[in-house]
């Protein structure tokens, strides 16, 4: 099996590693084979809407040719699940979003789960995809952690800092009286294990149990419904393809 | 990994009717992973109210309960009534995973709304209880009937291949409530998703006990298990109350 994972950010290759380590290897089949890309070009983090749109297209553009490459399943490497409608839409191959994903396991594991987040991610944007999916009353609440995210080196250099994230995780254990907690971004995801080591609680990790879900999807033979999710009438692939990318495309000349 | 699963309507008497090998092709299982029946001390296995769902979570706890001692490393309820799978959440470390409640989260991840089609409108009660218990009756469309209550014996006899008609009919409706999902809401339509194409195409049919399985499987896998602070355990363990439920056969007729 070959599951494509879309970075939203064009890192670099050290960056793609960091990224690339959520891979959950010795929970995957060793036959089951994960791809980490990257998208073409960058948005900023920040105010979310106008930056919204930006990550949709081009996340949907690294997306639309999987099925064709001969891809089983899509995944994004973000909590936003940003691009999730339109690729479920394009495609008949599953497409999972780790918002969800983290979302549904949370409600399978436990009752009330809290997200734990940081300051220039904010949280809003939980409002905005549990909206989406109808699920903001299985949500504790948001709890922000004051240290600045970085798309490129993760939480790598900021250890010092982690003791900061376990106090608000245990708040929200306390007084928001959550019984799961949720990794609030990818970039977030090296805080996982510590936190999972010193909390009486599941922790979870979007990025990383997308791609297993990924795979469990797959081997049960579901997909996402094409009744929430029809396809197109007609295809812009084109449009699409030719947005602008920090590079030049060698294999596209933007028609 | 060695999965501990609970079958309604299985005693040491008809044990070996469903295999490991069967349920684990159903559910696309690891070869690491054994799936092991363990017997009720019960033959009830259609239950219609809420008082038989409660003998039935009285069984099932007793079966359920002991599965850390005798090696199992999760413990799945393939009976859509979920029952006692919190009782043994709380009571047990190990994942406890029930088929209803695994197969409503994989409806989220899949669509919108799902519904779910019981075989009989007596078994639609269970469904109530456990989406407004898990707080996602909101995410249900509908729960559809193959047969209406006055029609149990029908619902009985009722075999996927044989009359895919109704499965249709059920769906259908399903669908006219604003299903994008649908939900197989009886462990006794296992094998009913090879009629998947009764639907429109790209429709996912979620079998309860090939779901619950593989997820039990998942969550393993992923180091994962349910919460102990959603599920404390018991301050005094009175596993002695339960274990002395009498056993019964021939009662349920």
């Amino acid at each position: 099996m070959r599951i494509k994972y879309i970075v939203p950010y064009p890192v670099d290759a050290a960056g793609l590693a960091l990224r690339a380590s959520q891979i959950p290897a010795t929970a995957l089949d060793p036959s089951t084979e994960v791809d980490v890309v990257t998208v073409r070009n960058v948005t900023l983090m920040g105010p979310r809407h106008y930056a919204d749109l930006i990550f949709d297209m081009y996340i949907t553009e690294a997306g639309l040719a999987a099925q064709d490459e001969g891809y089983d399943a899509v995944v994004m490497d973000t909590l936003s699940d940003s691009a999730l409608f339109a690729l479920r839409s394009r495609l008949s191959i599953p497409v999972i979003g780790p918002g969800i994903v983290a979302f549904a396991m949370a409600a399978l594991l436990g009752k009330r789960f809290a997200i734990i987040t940081m300051r220039d991610i904010g949280a809003e944007i939980y409002h905005k995809v549990l909206s989406q999916y109808d699920l903001g009353s299985k949500c504790a609440g948001v709890r922000i952690v004051d240290v600045p995210s970085n798309v490129t080196a993760l939480l790598t250099g900021k250890e010092h800092t982690f003791g900061l994230f376990l106090e608000q995780a245990q708040l929200a254990l306390d007084e928001d009286r959550a019984d799961v907690l949720i990794v609030g971004s990818t970039t977030m995801h090296q805080i996982a294990d510590y936190l999972r080591e010193r909390l009486p609680v599941p922790v979870i990790s979007g990025g990383s149990l997308a791609i297993k879900l990924a795979e469990t999807i797959v081997n049960l033979g579901l997909s996402h419904s094409k009744v929430a999710f029809p396809a197109p009438e007609r295809r812009y692939d084109d449009a699409f393809l030719a947005l602008v990318g920090l590079e030049p495309r060698d294999d596209h000349a933007g028609s | 990994m060695r999965i501990a699963l609970l079958v309604p309507g299985t005693t040491t008497e008809n044990l070996q009717a469903v295999t490991s090998a069967e349920l684990s092709a159903q559910a696309s299982l690891s070869s690491q992973t054994v799936v092991e029946c363990v017997p009720l001390r019960t033959d009830l296995e259609f239950t219609g109210s809420f008082y038989e769902d409660l003998v039935l979570e009285m069984y099932l706890a007793d079966a359920g309960i002991p599965a850390p001692e005798h090696g199992f490393d999760a413990v799945v309820i393939d009976s859509v009534t979920d029952g006692a799978m919190q009782a043994l959440r709380a009571r047990l470390s190990i994942p406890v995973i029930g088929s209803a409640q695994a197969s409503y989260v994989t409806a989220l991840m899949l669509g919108q709304r799902f519904s779910v089609v019981t075989t009989w409108a007596g078994w639609n009660h269970a469904h109530e209880r456990s989406l407004a218990s898990y707080g996602l009756r909101h995410k249900c469309a509908s729960i559809q009937a193959l047969y209406p209550r006055d029609q149990l014996a029908q619902a009985r006899a009722w075999r996927p291949q044989e009359q895919p008609e109704v499965l249709a009919g059920a769906i259908s409706r399903a669908l006219a409530d604003g299903a994008d999902v649908i939900v197989l809401g009886s462990s006794t339509m296992r094998g009913a998703t090879v009629l998947a194409d009764t639907g429109p195409a790209g429709l996912p049919v979620i079998d309860p006990g090939a779901v619950a399985l593989k997820l039990a499987e998942t969550v393993l896998s992923m180091g994962l298990s349910h919460s102990k602070a959603a599920y404390p355990a018991p301050k005094e363990l009175l596993d002695y109350q339960i274990f002395s439920l009498p056993t019964i056969t021939g009662a349920s007729e």
